[in-house]
């Protein structure tokens, strides 16, 4: 029996481990391309989400490849959302078509559950093997999370083929180590590692974060590669939520979790659905934190995603911190992305410099009375400087 | 009653869930001595008012709930807007319908909203805490409230078995205002039994009871002689049996539209299902999918997306094709029977000569 799991970014590496561990044989899909979207479109209906439509194009190859189970997370314990209805959504467009595939939808990924689900087509699965594969998992989606952000880092401090070079290393290592215990020990060695390239300090740097939905965040197909378009202008960026959200890893209370839940219930009550809720905890997370802007990025028709867009522009008044808002779909352009997410980056830098430029003018009213011009063309120099002081960034950066 | 206001002003939006539990909320308020006032219904200026403060992502269900809370902004105290969160065990309601009170706060300043959580998935925990808030907003005992919710559920029962009995919703309101009117309520069932084509238009409440937002489709289909029922009309047990063999969706809203989609195809008297549906919504989007796979009968299903730019000629026209190939259907199917055996037996006749 062949079984295929729907695909986000670099969540192969997991699955496959999984699959390893319980021992299922599991198609590897490419990640999605222009063909996934266009064959998706071509079944999927109209105001269906856009990952609906990738994971139908998705769907499609891996049916090609002789799939015949296919596996589907749909845990509704977390706050499901469209999701739920998606793997069965999908059977019956298929079903027109001609094709039929058998479903595991996996309501929870709680281990008892996931076996009795997995043992109706193979007897050999077993408590144990479930539970060690789930484990090994999710301790590498955290790992490739870790990854990630010190890629940015690298790419920021040096040059991107470094960065690149580090990534590339470390995620192949992640793939080929298999046991709990050695990946608990990966941990530390890729930090390690990572403290040998030069470091940044964060200061320096305009930091944006991107949050939205989920999917989105993590398919750089489908975000137009953001992240790294944010590091070619020289921009820290951070990741408002990642696919270990998805898998369901919360590693004890922290009491700053619970502050800031109070905060973001003020702006929505209910989580509606997905991480909605996360989305706005996060956007005052990172403006508490300081950050100078935040990209709330979401497909198209996204309902929960769409609640919370409408309620954003309230929390970015009250927190002071300007948002840029990105739909996305299958008819959305690169060049036209791009000047969006640039124009953006101008904006707050000016507006970063513009505020740098307000705290030393109050300074120098304070020390120097009257003589308001001088303090003026002062402030002036203060600008510049500090615009190119970010524009050098950026052009070494680029080359 | 009231210590803080004597007699507080609480307005009541025509719009989402007014079209289920108009009765309740009505009942509810004036029993606890309020001044309940609503809205104008959904007319060009509502839908004005909407556009120029939402977003135009949202859905036209939401975008017309903006220009009734604005309408009702400064002549009340309060407007009530619950957060409604699930109506049954493990279904859910839209994200844009359990987020709207947080949506209209964030939106339309100075607002004051009375909103508090239904939810039956978990009702114990929610219903404690939903008194708690409406006694604190409103200063009052808690038993009070609870007799009147009571008092309240008893009149939207009335309610509900007039809808059951397949009356519209704006004639089960004007009969549960006359309350004595048993004689009104049989003419009104009698009008509605001699007509020929009889059509079901299915979606969800707010769609297909606001007149301005589904360019009057049922007043259009009644003009033509046809006689009319809404998805509304069956109860929650008709709905859950006609679903309860497929995976049951996420939504509590689809599964009612899944539902009555499933039953009126399953209903040899209906000639034909008008599906309304808001433009954008993707959960609808993957609900036809559902129906088209489990709707019986060959059933004619015509899809009417509406929002905000649709226009009132479009409608009309994609009704009266709609119509006609329903004609065209009824009239083939009494012709095709006797032409049907003919054939049959010429092709015995056939048969037994090359047979011999």
């Amino acid at each position: 029996m062949k079984y295929a799991i729907y695909q986000v970014g670099t969540s192969e590496i997991a699955t496959n481990a999984f699959a390893r561990k319980i021992g299922i044989d599991l198609i590897t899909l490419s990640p999605p391309n222009k063909e996934t979207i266009s064959r998706g479109i071509l079944y999927a209906p109209e105001f269906s989400c856009f990952p609906f439509k990738i994971l139908l194009g998705s769907l499609l190859q891996a049916l090609d490849q002789g799939a015949q189970i296919f596996i589907i997370p749909t845990p509704k314990d977390i706050g499901a959302c469209q999701l739920a209805d998606f793997g069965m959504a999908q059977k019956y467009i298929l079903e027109k078509t001609g094709k039929t595939f058998e479903m595991i939808s996996l309501n929870s990924l709680n281990p008892a559950d996931v076996t009795k689900k997995f043992k109706i087509y193979d007897d050999s699965i077993t408590l144990k093997k479930v539970t060690e594969g789930l484990i090994v998992a999710a301790q590498k989606l955290s790992l490739m999370e870790e990854v990630e952000t010190f890629y940015r880092k690298i790419y920021l401090s040096s040059k991107k083929q470094k960065a690149e070079t580090f990534r590339t290393k470390w995620m192949k290592i992640i793939d080929k180590t298999d046991t709990i215990v050695d990946l608990y020990m990966l941990n530390d060695k890729i930090y390690s590692d990572f403290k040998k390239y030069p470091q940044i300090d964060i200061k320096n740097f305009l930091k944006i974060a991107v949050v939205g939905d989920i999917y989105t965040i993590n398919e750089q197909f489908i975000n137009n590669n953001i992240f790294e378009r944010l590091c070619d202008l020289g921009v820290y960026s951070e990741k408002g939520i990642s696919l270990n959200a998805f898998a369901g890893i919360n590693f004890g209370i922290n009491p700053e979790d619970i502050l800031l839940n109070n905060k973001a219930r003020v702006y929505l009550r209910h989580n509606v659905g997905a991480f909605a809720q996360e989305t706005i905890r996060s956007t005052i997370k990172y403006a508490d934190k300081g950050f100078d802007g935040i990209i709330h990025i979401y497909p198209f028709s996204c309902m929960p995603e769409i609640t919370v867009r409408n309620i954003l522009p309230k929390v970015s008044s009250d927190y002071n911190i300007p948002i840029l808002y990105l739909p996305i779909d299958e008819q959305t352009g690169d060049a036209g992305f791009t000047t969006r997410v640039e124009a953006f980056v101008d904006l707050i830098n000016i507006r970063k410099s513009k505020n740098n430029f307000a705290s030393t003018n109050q300074n120098h009213n304070t020390k120097i009375e009257g003589n308001t011009n001088s303090n003026n063309a002062d402030n002036d120099n203060n600008n510049d400087t500090n615009i190119s002081k970010i524009n050098t960034n950026k052009s070494s950066n680029v080359e | 009653m009231f210590n803080a206001k004597e007699n507080p002003k609480i307005g009541i939006p025509k719009t989402l869930f007014y079209f289920s539990y108009y009765p309740l909320c009505y009942k509810f308020f004036t029993e606890l001595g309020a001044e309940v006032i609503f809205s104008e219904k959904t007319n060009k200026q509502t839908i004005e008012a909407g556009l120029n403060t939402s977003s135009n992502e949202l859905c036209i269900p939401l975008k017309v709930l903006y220009g009734h809370v604005i309408y009702l902004k400064d002549k009340v105290d309060y407007i009530f807007l619950p957060y409604v969160i699930s109506s049954s065990k493990g279904s859910y309601y839209c994200p844009k319908i359990i987020g709207s009170p947080d949506i209209i706060k964030a939106n339309v300043p100075g607002v004051e909203l009375l909103s508090f959580d239904i939810d039956m998935d978990n009702f114990y925990s929610s219903i404690f805490s939903s008194l708690k808030e409406v006694a604190t907003k409103l200063s009052l005992n808690p038993l009070k409230i609870y007799a009147a919710y009571k008092d309240a559920l008893e009149y939207q029962k009335k309610f509900d078995k007039y809808i059951a009995k397949g009356i519209l919703f704006d004639d089960a309101v004007k009969l549960l205002d006359a309350e004595d009117g048993k004689t009104r309520a049989i003419e009104i069932l009698k009008k509605e039994r001699i007509k020929p084509i009889k059509i079901a238009v299915i979606g969800h409440t707010y769609v297909i009871n606001d007149a301005h937002i589904n360019f009057n489709v049922i007043k259009k289909l009644k003009e033509k002689n046809i006689q009319v029922f809404t998805s509304d009309k069956l109860t929650e047990s008709e709905i859950y049996a006609n679903i309860k063999y497929i995976q049951k969706p996420h939504w509590s809203l689809g599964s009612r539209v899944l539902g009555a989609g499933i039953y009126y195809s399953k209903d040899k008297t209906i000639d034909g299902i008008i599906y309304v549906t808001p433009f954008s919504c993707s959960s609808d989007s993957l609900i036809k999918e559902y129906m088209d796979a489990n709707v019986q009968d060959n059933k004619p299903i015509l899809t009417l997306t509406v929002d905000e730019h649709s226009s009132d000629a479009g409608m009309i026209t994609r009704i009266e094709a709609f119509l006609d190939m329903i004609e065209i259907r009824k009239n083939k199917k009494h012709k095709e029977k006797p032409l049907e055996t003919v054939n049959i037996n010429e092709m015995l006749n056939e048969s037994s000569e090359s047979d011999l």
